[in-house]
């Protein structure tokens, strides 16, 4: 049960109350599910004042603060419209509105199409104290396990490589239970990430080009079984994707020549 | 805390917990627009306000977030235009708009609908319909299918933007057929950016027929009586009644599938301060009853106590508990101790029969219907012969046979199910309650509480939606027995976990069919064997499943001398596992019936090269034809022959056909493929179905109508609006019979102790029923203004016989012209003359249960690398008779395709091996956003039913039954995978396309 709230107006404050180490707190970013704060006696801190609602370019990459809402990231311009469609299909309008960028990191699982593309990204996630950046296919595995530090308080990628991703679900906007997503740089690095199971998406391949990616995808749904499909389905049906969603790369490319 | 929170423009000071919810705080300041969907993760957005001008859901949220933002409540948007000498500025044009569109049905999500286009409309003056759905995605509705919400958003900004919209109901001379395609567009997608074309939509295509005259109310797209109060958010559900010292009550549940009670101890639990009771199988009386809401006799056995020391399913009662607080009764919850002894589970519905099976009901109490058996698991039997089925089958040149499997699905209205219960003054038991069947509740629950049922009133508010959930007397005893132990005021609402866990689902079924078929495509017999699974308990175990093939397999009696003595077989087993119990759905086994009917067809028309429409209307029931089980079995008495008059089949699939463009994509290759995307194939599907409209002989209803001084008239009806807006078609139906506007009819539904008795809502039964009840009753009333007009025309000295006065434009008018109007009568007949009071009182029983007929079409698209299914159109062309309100009509059409799309491709639930349910929520269990839904159209053919007042038969159920084998025809016309089953998981539809590719050429 929640007993105390707390709403500092900088990062070091909700630090300093986070730090308490006789109060069991937690950090917290929007307000998607209550329930996520657990049973025990906790407190609360609400990050909502702490500056950290921004989005910036830094070279040949976006900045989001870790408060940026979800809806406030979809409109941005310079998100990417693949970005913007997974945030559209994982998340309705009112939670868009109330979720943030950092809770949603930290909260969501491996069915989440927005999730998996930024990971597919690279994205690097930079952690309250001590500005420390962690990139998230690092963090992921051991979330839950291993924090960086007490919050997230931005995330960055890149603007450049060209992005798709394509997805299995019983219906258009229903949860996925196989999400392929590829990024492709100029170099021809191309980094691709599964998702649709498990607590995290996964990455299934970080190559120099994407020569490969269909057994990368097979190989990394290998025992990728749950409730909701067989390993056998995703391992058959991720290369496909995966080639689709290179030839979406590929498309786009040819017509920006 | 001290906080202050900025609520519709005015500073509230508060001190609030730290971990209260926004929601709880809203509602607890009286801001009762704000609703609950029982659901912790915002799936659904009842609970929706506008922060900052945003909208957001407030059960996710602490009240202390709230503070120095602006939150707006739907409370602030519009209010009544009339308000007596205050002047109000009135509705929103947006929530007139949703008045006037039908958006309402039950309207527990409507204030959040309303918020959320505000928002969009003040950010986005003409959005298109991708942006409204966009922005109403957040908004989940289950009666709907957001076809009319959209409309409603459109029109309001249209209205806002200063233009001309069209009345929705347009003027409509009923003696003309309409062309129906002179605003269809041919199926094109609508325009962007809104505008008065849009708004034409409202209003369904609508074949009108030509028996009857002209008139004022029936057959006009009135606005609902309810809808004004909804579009509010007034407190009008059961939950938003307040009553001081109130408990909440928390039900302890069973982690268990199977197990014995060894021990429970409850002593911690109620030494927690703020528990006022906790009770245990030892507290209650051991009073066996079914919690099916059906009439007397219960037709099915009595296996259910309110609490026992068994548990049968993972969230069964254990125990319940009453406290001050919800956060003391859950933390009550945890201080329960039970000792269990685990036992053997079934799960698998075919292993029930088998002699080493486990047992679920041993106990002494069980009361036996029919031929149940629970030393089988058998909740009931069914056995039907109709002629000689095995003559058919040997006179047939071709036998197909196949298995089908429909799953367990939930009703899912977006009101989690909520009581309240006291004792009144004269310490009677007050039970209000958001049920179907308050009637039945009160008769059920009496025994149960050890209370006799005149000390028992039941009253039915507003309810946010039922589906047949809501017909079950499934939690009326948890407030009731804690009102009884502590004497206090209980509220009880089940969260949406418990909704998945704890409440009714769909009965699943595996269903073999064979089926004989001469060359010519005479069908020569069908047999049916369900295998029908109740759960833990057998509510509506042996009329759901024998309504599986009471509909679904009368529709296709053969051609030739099949039609006259046709051959049927249908037989049923209807079995107990240990999940949560099956119960009543809308459709009522029919969706389950028609699945497996529908596809079979589809296969037997394709194998024997026969065009699939022309092979089911070939062998389809014909208007004056027997109803095939009429003469074998029936739900509710013994059977007796009934002749089905009217039946609008034909013409149904004719306009159908036309609307989706049937001729030119069935059977063409071009249409199938999509350009520039290989992995994509477009595939049409049709299903013909029927249901029924009441249940003969033993579904009554009564009306009472009074007149008032005024010249108005108040309706009593025991009748359930659960949302469909009965109340408002049977007020259309008073006001037509009595010759005034529905404004002056005021309608009260459902109060066990003022309105006549009803059966409930269910059965398709409440326009035919009830509405003929109305009728009765208000042609009393006619009969006497027609007498009081004598009277005074008299006075005045002119001399008219009473029945040829004509009632019309709230007026007697005698046949020279001279008039009284209502209110003058009224005044008379109250304190002038002869006093009396003008009423009359009336109730309905049917011999017959005309049919309602529809052809259902689907057209879909199939990743054949994935095996994903898109629907992208569904067109229903329904007979329902004559339609008495186009608007509500269609809604109820349009809310239940969206329904049963879910049933066709993504609603399931799913137990693991020791019965735990995979489905607790709604993101597990997904039914479709505003933001994903097909293109919708509704055409009504009307044909005129001889034993209905206004020739109405019913529409609430029909459309359930042929979306899902119509999407399932369209599935194979796309990619050639034959689907039994369904959901159309992707992962079975790629099996089914390996299958294809594994098979020799």
């Amino acid at each position: 049960m929640i007993q105390e709230y707390f709403r500092p107006a900088t990062v070091d404050e909700a630090v300093a109350l986070l730090q308490d180490d006789e109060k069991l707190r937690k950090p917290m970013g929007g307000g998607t599910s209550l329930s996520r704060l657990g049973l025990g006696q906790v407190g609360v801190v609400d990050l909502q004042d702490t500056g950290l609602d921004q989005i910036e370019n830094r070279g040949q990459r976006i900045m989001a603060g870790a408060m940026v809402r979800l809806e406030t990231l979809m409109t941005h311009p310079r998100v990417h419209p693949e970005i913007q469609r997974a945030i559209r299909i994982d998340v309705s309008e009112n939670i868009r509105n109330m979720a943030s960028l950092g809770g949603w990191l930290a909260s969501s699982d491996g069915r989440s199409i927005f999730t998996t593309v930024l990971l597919a990204l690279d994205t690097t996630l930079t952690w309250a104290p001590g500005d420390e950046r962690v990139r998230m296919g690092n963090w992921l595995p051991l979330r839950g396990q291993e924090s960086p530090g007490l919050f997230i308080t931005e995330a960055e990628w890149w603007m450049r490589p060209h992005l798709a991703f394509e997805y299995v679900a019983r219906s258009p906007k229903d949860r996925p239970i196989l999400i392929v997503a590829v990024a492709q740089w100029g170099s021809g690095r191309t980094r691709v990430a599964l998702g649709g199971t498990g607590e995290t998406s996964i990455i299934a391949m970080d190559g120099p080009d994407a020569s490969g990616i269909d057994v990368a995808c097979r190989d990394a749904y290998h025992d990728a079984e749950d409730p909701w499909a067989k390993a056998l389905y995703r391992r058959e049906v991720a290369p496909k994707l995966a080639l689709r969603c290179l030839d979406r790369i590929d498309a786009i490319i040819e017509s920006e020549a | 805390m001290e906080i202050t929170l900025n609520i519709n423009h005015e500073d509230y000071p508060l001190n609030v917990p730290p971990n209260e919810r926004l929601m709880d705080t809203l509602r607890r300041l009286g801001f009762f627009s704000v609703k609950s969907g029982g659901c912790e993760k915002g799936e659904c957005g009842a609970c929706a306000i506008l922060f900052d001008g945003r909208p957001v859901n407030s059960c996710t949220m602490l009240t202390a977030q709230a503070e120095g933002h602006q939150i707006e409540t739907v409370e602030v948007v519009g209010e009544h235009p009339e308000q007596g000498w205050k002047k109000t500025e009135g509705l929103h044009t947006i929530q007139k708009a949703f008045v006037d569109t039908g958006a309402i049905q039950c309207g527990y999500c409507t204030p959040a609908m309303v918020l959320v286009s505000k928002a969009l409309l003040e950010k986005k003056p003409s959005p298109t319909e991708t942006e409204i759905r966009e922005a109403l995605s957040g908004v989940l509705c289950r009666c709907t299918g957001y076809l009319k919400p959209v409309q409603a958003v459109l029109r309001a900004a249209a209205i806002l933007r200063g233009e001309q919209v069209p009345p929705v109901d347009e003027p409509i001379d009923i003696s003309e057929a309409l062309d129906f395609h002179k605003d269809s567009g041919g199926g094109e997608p609508l325009p962007s950016g809104a505008g008065p074309l849009t708004e034409t939509r409202v209003f369904p295509k609508l074949k009108v027929v030509e028996a009857h005259s002209p008139m004022k109310t029936v057959g006009h797209a009135e606005p609902k009586v309810d809808a004004v109060k909804l579009v509010q958010g007034k407190p009008a559900f059961t939950a938003d009644f307040d009553k001081r010292d109130m408990l909440v009550a928390k039900v302890l549940r069973s982690p268990h599938a199977h197990a014995r009670i060894k021990h429970i101890d409850t002593s911690e639990a109620k030494a927690l301060p703020g528990v006022a009771a906790v009770l245990t199988y030892q507290d209650v009386p051991r009073v066996i009853y079914s919690t099916a809401g059906q009439s007397h006799p219960i037709p099915g056995p009595l296996d259910t106590f309110s609490l026992d020391r068994k548990v049968r399913f993972v969230g069964d009662r254990v125990a319940l508990v009453a406290a001050e607080t919800a956060e003391i009764a859950e933390a009550a919850l945890q201080l329960i101790k039970v000792d269990y002894e685990v036992l053997p589970i079934l799960l698998n519905p075919q292993k029930a029969m088998e002699e080493s099976a486990p047992i679920l009901h041993d106990e002494p109490e069980y009361v036996n219907f029919a031929d149940s058996d629970p030393t089988k698991n058998l909740a009931a039997e069914i056995k039907v012969d109709i002629g000689d089925v095995e003559k058919g089958f040997a006179e047939a040149d071709h036998i197909f046979e196949e298995t089908y499997e429909v799953p367990k699905v939930q009703q899912a209205h977006i009101e989690p199910h909520v009581v309240i219960t006291y004792w009144d003054s004269d310490d009677r038991l007050v039970i209000r309650t958001s049920t179907q069947v308050p009637f039945h509740v009160r008769r059920q629950i009496a025994p149960v509480l050890g209370l006799p049922i005149k000390r028992i009133r039941v009253i039915k508010p507003r309810i946010g939606g039922g589906f047949g959930g809501k017909q079950e007397v499934l939690i009326e005893d948890v407030a009731a027995h804690l009102t009884i132990a502590t004497g206090r005021p209980v509220i009880y609402e089940m969260t949406r976990e418990e909704e998945f866990i704890g409440a009714r689902t769909r009965h699943p079924m595996r269903i073999r069919l064979k089926t004989g078929v001469k060359d010519d495509g005479t069908i020569t017999a069908n047999e049916m064997y369900c295998l029908s699974d109740t759960g833990a308990y057998g509510c509506h175990a042996l009329t759901v499943t024998g309504n599986t093939g009471h509909k679904a397999m009368a529709l296709y009696v053969g051609d030739g001398p099949y039609r006259k003595d046709p051959n049927i077989r249908f037989y049923a087993d209807v079995v107990y596992t240990n999940t949560v119990p099956s119960g009543a759905y809308r459709g009522y086994g029919v969706p389950q019936g028609f699945w497996p009917v529908e596809r079979h067809m589809e296969t037997i028309a394709r194998e024997l090269g026969l065009d699939p429409i022309a092979f089911r209307l070939k062998n389809a029931l014909r208007s004056g034809e027997l109803h095939p089980f009429s003469t074998a079995w029936s739900e509710g008495r013994e059977p007796k022959p009934e002749t089905i008059y009217t039946i609008g089949l034909e013409e149904c699939v004719e306009q159908g056909r036309m609307m989706i463009g049937w001729d030119e994509k069935f059977g063409n290759d071009q249409w199938h493929s999509v350009p520039g995307k290989k992995h994509l194939r477009k595939g049409i599907g049709v299903a013909l179905v029927m249901q029924g409209t009441a249940i003969p002989y033993l579904d009554m209803g009564g009306a009472s109508i009074k007149m008032n001084d005024d010249g108005s008239f108040n309706l009593l009806v025991g009748a359930t609006d659960l949302g469909t807006g009965s109340d408002t078609v049977l007020g259309q139906m008073a006001a037509e019979t009595l010759g005034v506007p529905l404004e002056d009819i005021l309608v009260y539904s459902s109060d066990t102790d003022f309105t006549p008795f009803d059966k409930g809502a269910y059965a398709s039964s409440t326009t035919y029923i009830s509405g003929t009840a109305v009728v009765k009753a208000a042609e009393k009333v006619a009969e006497r203004i027609r007498a009081r007009a004598a009277l005074m025309f008299g006075e005045d000295g002119i001399d008219v016989n009473p029945a040829e006065i004509l009632l019309e434009e709230r007026k007697a008018i005698a046949p020279t012209g001279e008039s009284f109007n209502f209110a003058e009568i009224g005044l008379h007949a109250l304190h002038q003359t002869d006093q009396e009071q003008i009423m009359g009182v009336a109730s309905h029983m049917s011999p017959v249960a005309p049919p309602p007929f529809a052809a259902q079409f689907a057209e879909v698209t199939v990743d054949i690398d994935s095996g994903m299914v898109t629907v992208d159109k569904l067109v229903m062309a329904v007979d329902s008779g004559v339609i008495i309100n186009p608007v509500t009509a269609s809604g109820q059409i349009e809310g239940g395709m969206s329904q049963s799309l879910g049933y066709a491709v993504s609603e399931e639930m799913v137990y693991d091996e020791k019965g735990r349910p995979r489905e607790r929520d709604l993101v597990d269990y997904h039914i479709f956003r505003s933001d994903e839904m097909p293109e919708l159209t509704t055409i009504f053919v009307e044909t005129y039913e001889p034993s209905h007042p206004f020739g109405a038969k019913a529409v609430a159920e029909i459309p359930m039954d042929g979306v899902a084998p119509a999407v399932g025809n369209a599935i194979l016309d796309a990619c050639g995978v034959s689907l039994t089953e369904i959901p159309a998981l992707p992962e079975r539809v790629w099996r089914g396309l390996k299958n294809i590719k594994s098979k020799p050429a």
